[in-house]
């Protein structure tokens, strides 16, 4: 059961990612609390995706709560997500489960989901981030 | 109408009719392949294939999610005399390291000389280590030229290799020949099968690289020339009612799925979705590929009479992929027998219950054999047992493989002298059959297989723990979904919570399974044999007595 060449990396990439994303809603819960988004240059250059999501009101907030709503709702026994949860291990998500999610995301935020993003989804972050990305394409209509 | 020997018969023969297959992806967008276009491309991506080497009985794998593109490549190895074994793709699979470690061992097991995919796919083959394969992205053997007609190849020469679908590390490839494939088919088109008509319209969410999907409905719909509507799994898991939404669009006569299929309607179909549907034309409801519970069956029936749908459809079914498919059909209905518990569990004896009986047992009745097949319940020394007895069922005829491939130790433990062995057990009431277990280890869930070796060592390989013994089995009562058990023997210093949830998340991780039990005793409890192999069965009996650690 060894697992690929190509496996560690993308393990670890995705384990880095989470770890980001986790530091990037601290910080920005932080600063939407204490009203200096926008004011300070310096927290452009260090939180660049914060600025891009400041001008909507709190966009990023919805996403996560929609989806932990979504996935409390789901489960069959009382969870806690957090955005660093893995819905396997954490969560006790089965596969059929993760499908059922994927459905009722896509539903409530009017998003597609590309087959192959399936694969890549084990954090609640990853898909706060997938959901967000979807959701931004499709309002810019960009092909998603 | 002469059965077709091969597949390419089969497709030739419908692509004279005007029907055809209706793909819906898993996002909904539906696209038409008339039998007639579908032999066209065939004979195109067949050209493209042989103009890069391959040549008659060459296996070709085939990663392809898409519904469309799978069925177009399918054809077209086939056609171009070559054996495709379909492969799990990977947003089926759950994860990549699971479809990495499924896909590599499928590649070599089977030798597989080139991998047709898609582009949605093609970008994550690299992760599954794919030495010295030829990767050939299907619009890649599309846009050329045509083979004149479908290579021509025995009838006795293998069609298809079908790896059997779930988590095990190592599953073995089924050999299926076209003259396997012809008989399995009739028998079920036949009158102890649906009975098939020229109008039956097929409607189905079953996974293609799955048997029940791949022969049952699309192989199935080409050799009757009937209108067949295939749907992704995807689009059905992330919304059931897209399976019956279909069924009540197209005016399905016949579609089948697992037991799990009807509950998960029941469960997360709306009641006001209900009332959109139309589900009087569906006259063959087929239940199969995992333990049939009578009382999913009737919860179904129960919601859904209001759109239309009548109990009486509902058709029990009984295979394997051994078997090609199927092995026997229900007579239809919700058939069940109801024993007396207490002898069945105590004496292997199924007595239909009195009213005395204590603890009442429900079995769905799976029908009799095909014409031409035939079906025995044997003791442990092969010798046929009289009816209502419970032993290990056997069968014979011209749907049983040749073998599997390349395991000629695999192939003789499971075939003698023509009879097929396949690990479940059951008795004959009436001619018909009735299953009600299993003489192999094998956990199904959801309609996936688990082999509790695979699970054992997930659960050895933990890093910090090293268990000095780990045993994992299910416990499969009629009726009700199987429980997963792993018992562990792990030394004081590792507290046992800890070691209960590492194992809980250890099996989540690698099988996407949830146990519903974990057992840590001390070094020494598990019972073994004198060589020192873990005992399975007997850890499972001394659970159940609740004499594990005395």
């Amino acid at each position: 059961m060894s697992t690929g060449p190509g496996l560690p990396v993308s393990r670890r990439r995705s384990h880095i990612e989470d770890r980001a994303l986790a530091g990037r809603r601290q910080a920005r819960l932080q600063n939407v609390h204490l009203g200096i988004v926008g004011q300070h240059p310096a927290l452009h250059a260090t939180f660049p995706s914060l600025v891009e999501t400041a001008d909507i009101s709190h966009p990023a907030d919805r996403f996560e709560q929609d989806t932990i709503d979504i996935l409390k709702r789901i489960s069959r026994r009382p969870i806690e997500p957090t955005l660093e949860s893995e819905l396997l291990a954490d969560l006790g998500f089965d596969s059929l489960q993760v499908l059922e999610l994927v459905g009722e995301l896509e539903e409530h935020f009017n998003i597609a989901v590309p087959l192959n993003d399936l694969s890549r989804i084990r954090t609640v972050s990853q898909i706060v981030a997938e959901v967000r990305g979807l959701a931004a394409a499709a309002a810019e209509g960009r092909p998603q | 109408m002469n059965a077709p020997g091969t597949i390419a018969d089969a497709l030739i023969a419908a692509a004279t009719s005007e029907r055809g297959i209706q793909a819906i992806e898993h996002d909904g967008r539906t696209s038409r392949l008339a039998y007639t276009a579908l032999l066209a491309e065939s004979l195109k991506i067949a050209a493209a294939l042989r103009a890069r080497g391959l040549s008659d009985g060459d296996r070709v794998a085939l990663v392809i999610p898409e519904v469309g593109d799978f069925v177009r490549a399918f054809f077209g190895i086939s056609v171009a005399g070559l054996v495709p074994v379909a492969l799990c793709p990977p947003a089926h699979a759950g994860d990549l390291p699971t479809f990495a470690r499924q896909s590599r061992h499928i590649f070599v097991a089977s030798r597989a000389s080139a991998v047709v995919t898609s582009e949605s796919v093609a970008p994550l083959l690299d992760v599954a280590g794919l030495d010295g394969l030829i990767v050939l992205p299907i619009d890649a053997l599309r846009g050329g030229a045509s083979i004149a007609e479908p290579v021509r190849v025995p009838a006795a020469s293998p069609a298809l290799l079908q790896f059997t679908s779930g988590s095990t590390a190592a599953p073995k490839g089924v050999v299926l020949t076209h003259a396997n494939l012809g008989a399995n088919i009739a028998a079920i088109a036949g009158p102890n099968g649906i009975a098939a008509q020229a109008t039956d319209i097929g409607v189905s969410w079953l996974p293609l690289y799955h048997d029940m999907g791949l022969i049952g409905m699309l192989l199935s719909a080409v050799y009757s020339r009937a209108d067949t509507i295939l749907m992704s799994p995807v689009l059905f898991l992330k919304r059931p009612t897209a399976w019956l939404d279909a069924i009540s669009t197209y005016r399905g006569t016949v579609s089948f799925a697992p037991n799990f299929a009807y509950e998960l309607c029941v469960r997360r179909v709306k009641p006001s979705q209900i009332d959109t549907l139309d589900l009087s034309t569906w006259r063959v409801a087929g239940c199969g590929a995992e333990p049939i519970r009578p009382d999913t069956l009737r919860a179904f029936a129960e919601r859904f009479a209001r759109a239309g749908f009548r109990a009486s459809s509902f058709v029990a079914s009984y295979g394997l992929a051994e078997h090609s498919l199927a092995v026997a059909f229900g007579r239809g209905g919700i058939d069940e027998d109801i024993v007396d518990g207490d002898r069945l569990v105590r004496q292997s004896i199924a007595l239909p219950s009195t009213n005395g009986s204590a603890a009442v047992v429900r079995i769905a009745g799976c029908g009799r054999a095909f014409p031409g097949h035939e079906l025995r319940i044997v003791d442990d020394h092969d010798r046929p047992l009289p009816e209502r007895h419970v032993g290990s069922i056997v069968a014979r005829g011209p749907s049983v493989m040749p073998g599997y491939f390349d395991d000629p130790d695999a192939s003789a433990d499971a075939l003698r002298d023509g009879w097929l062995r396949t690990g479940d057990l059951g008795y004959l009431a009436d001619g018909q059959l009735y299953v009600c277990g299993r003489t192999k280890d094998v956990i199904i869930r959801q309609g996936r297989k688990y082999h509790p070796p695979d699970l054992e060592s997930a659960i050895a390989d933990l890093p910090g723990m090293r268990p000095s013994g780990v045993v994992v089995f299910g416990i499969s009562r009629l009726g009700e979904a199987d429980q997963v058990v792993a018992v562990l023997e792990a030394r004081a210093r590792h507290a046992s919570g800890d070691a209960v949830d590492q194992v809980r998340r250890r099996i989540r991780e690698t099988a996407g399974l949830e146990l519903d039990a974990v057992v840590v005793t001390p070094p020494g409890t598990i019972p073994r044999t004198t060589s020192g192999k873990v005992r399975r069965a007997e850890t499972r009996d001394r659970y159940l007595a609740g004499t594990l650690e005395q």
